[in-house]
């Protein structure tokens, strides 16, 4: 162990690297990380308080002893030190490795002035959200005739347009969602980061919320919960608007009215599985995982349970165990909420999703094998195809690049600091 | 303080005491077997639908003559059998009726609505295989009577296809799936009747709303 007066390895380049550190209570623990790289963990109180000697000047003989006197025993600091550094919290700004892994910064969301975003995400506002859903609910019961059906995403006259036209409609529905989390955390004065993920097979857009831990964890609701208040408005109009058509009180085209019914039942599904989806961190997942006072709730369950059904090697065990409490012990009965979870997204899969697959499948698959290359379905469906194919192809180097990127922590004795993703 | 950046410097190290003897294990692992085999179970019976679909009309027909449907709008056709077929096969099926209301059609649906252009037979089949009633009228029609059309379409939104048809042999037809209406003359009543009976009456190969001309 170094000698605590050895003040060599504390240099101005180590010094002004603490000074980019943020630094905020989180319960018992406290929340040290890098907004500009995206990385944050949690470290006890005596960490902190070293953390907090050194940047104000303390030599750190001096900054050892305040650690060790709120810990109670004797600290090692330079191994704490040394952790900091394997964690990433003392490289470079802008450090390309840390860009890569939590994704692109979103500059110009940085550039909206926060006070002209907070009537956006205010007690007012999320007034009229909770409202909108309300709305949505009650349409839903009084009026069965609007409630959507798989059939109508082939809300044009070609299946194959339908598709199309929906896959776009709904990336840009996914923007606003996305959008909607940045902005309220820009709010907050809190910068997101924006990257192409996965969940299971499938590629999902995903806002790394991670600057939230240096907020009290009630401000934290309304970033999280932001994608859910864009999701429940859009589909509120859908339904309001689709109301007003057939009431004859709103003269749109027909065409308006079933391109609102393909947006009512792509948000049902959307709504459905981020509800349900807590064993893919949905966002329910980010909300529950902070009501809870957790840290890594997902891993900690996943480890739970495997060590429930099956067994888990040393490097599991050892990570288990530096899971925080409050993680293990939600763990234990968090895997209900997986399965009930689960079993809404099989009831949604077999509504509305096997049967629409199924259908496109239907169409594309007899289209491209009549090899009648001379109709123009042959090459819409063959594009359709590599567009799907396409899309599930790149998967496997998502899930390769994320799980080195997550080999790479655990070397470095990083775990998350906030499920928030 | 630990090298490795942690939240707890308690020593609970119970993830590593576990051991696959221990009691609650046996347990887990009845549950976790059940719990899947429940799960492959309503996934399996769930896609044998999917897996080999019985496109044959022939119980359908069998079906159809064994319930009395004299009191329902319309006349009664013969299901024809409903496979799905490619845009270049759907050109050489025939139909037993202008326009059809069985047999070979798209693989993909329609969504229920008022549309301003013609519809493919390949369609339209497979919206009335779903439940819907198809309201047919040819171009020429008078705008007065089509607006009344749309009307009818809106109150019945989630149950009706309405389009322009210039294949059609009269002026307007209405189709079910295995039924047809046609005639020259509009009336309105006409048309509501057979859309709020037949709507919904059949849902691939289950009758969903059973007929009521042998009630009473």
């Amino acid at each position: 162990m170094a000698s605590p007066t050895d003040d060599t390895v504390v240099d101005a380049e180590l010094r002004s690297a603490l000074v980019l550190l943020t630094l905020a209570r989180d319960g018992e623990d406290f929340i040290v990380g890098r907004s500009d790289l995206g990385r944050f963990v949690a470290v006890p109180e005596p960490g902190a308080i070293l953390i907090e000697a050194l940047r104000s000047g303390a030599p750190l003989a001096v900054a050892t002893a305040q650690a060790t006197q709120a810990a109670g025993e004797e600290v090692d600091a330079l191994d704490f030190l040394t952790g900091l550094r394997g964690a990433g919290l003392l490289d470079a700004p802008d450090d390309a490795q840390a860009v890569a892994a939590t994704g692109a910064r979103m500059g110009w969301v940085d550039r909206i002035p926060q006070a002209a975003l907070r009537p956006l995400f205010g007690r007012s506002a999320w007034t009229f959200y909770v409202l909108c859903g309300i709305a949505a609910g009650v349409i839903f019961v009084v009026r069965p005739d609007v409630r959507p059906i798989f059939d109508d995403i082939w809300f044009l006259g070609d299946p194959i347009w339908s598709m199309l036209a929906l896959f776009a409609i709904s990336i840009a529905i996914t923007f606003g969602h996305e959008c909607w989390h940045w902005l309220a955390g820009r709010a907050l004065g809190v910068t997101p980061r924006f990257r192409v993920s996965r969940r299971g097979a499938f590629i999902v857009f995903e806002s790394d919320l991670s600057p939230l831990v240096t907020l009290p964890r009630r401000a934290r609701y309304s970033p999280l919960l932001a994608g859910y208040a864009f999701d429940t408005v859009l589909l509120a109009a859908a339904l309001g608007l689709r109301l007003a058509y057939r009431e004859e009180l709103l003269g749109v085209s027909p065409g308006v009215d079933r391109l609102l019914g393909a947006i009512v039942f792509r948000q049902l599904v959307v709504l459905v599985w981020q509800m349900s989806g807590v064993a893919f961190r949905s966002d329910t997942y980010a909300v529950l995982a902070n009501s809870l006072g957790c840290h890594n709730l997902y891993r900690a369950t996943t480890l739970t349970v495997r060590r429930a059904i099956w067994r888990l090697d040393a490097d599991e065990a050892d990570e288990l165990a530096a899971i925080g409490p409050k993680d293990r012990a939600a763990a234990n009965w968090f895997w209900v909420v997986y399965i009930t979870g689960a079993v809404f997204m099989i009831w949604a899969l077999f509504e509305y999703m096997i049967p629409f697959t199924y259908g496109m499948l239907a169409w594309i698959v007899p289209n491209i094998l009549s090899l009648a290359t001379d109709e123009f379905v042959f090459w819409q469906s063959s594009a359709l195809v590599v567009l799907l194919v396409a899309q599930f192809a790149v998967v496997p180097f998502i899930a390769r690049r994320e799980g080195r990127q997550e080999r790479d922590l655990r070397q470095r004795g990083v775990r998350a600091a906030i499920d928030a993703e | 303080m630990t090298a490795d950046i942690r939240t707890d410097t308690d020593t609970d190290t119970d993830a590593n005491t576990d051991t696959d003897t221990a009691p609650g294990k046996t347990a887990w692992r009845i549950l976790f077997v059940v719990l899947v085999v429940v799960a492959l179970v309503f996934v399996g019976t769930s896609l044998r639908k999917y897996v080999a679909p019985s496109t044959d009309a022939t119980a359908s027909n069998e079906a159809a003559a064994a319930v009395d449907s004299s009191c329902l709008p319309g006349r009664q056709v013969t299901i024809l059998d409903f496979p799905h077929v490619s845009l270049s096969d759907a050109k050489s099926v025939e139909y037993n009726s202008n326009p059809p209301t069985s047999g070979a059609h798209y693989g993909a649906a329609l969504a229920p609505g008022i549309y301003g252009e013609y519809l493919a037979p390949g369609l339209t089949v497979h919206a009335m295989e779903h439940g819907r009633v198809i309201i047919h009228y040819r171009p020429d029609t008078p705008a007065a009577t089509v607006k009344d059309l749309e009307r009818i379409a809106r109150s019945f939104a989630r149950d009706t296809v309405l389009h322009p048809n210039p294949e059609l042999d009269t002026q307007f037809a209405l189709t079910a799936w295995g039924r047809i209406d046609t005639f020259d003359t509009y009336d309105h009543d006409r048309v509501v009747e057979f859309v709020d009976r037949l709507r919904n009456r059949y849902n691939h190969k289950s009758t969903i709303r059973p007929d009521e001309c042998a009630v009473g």
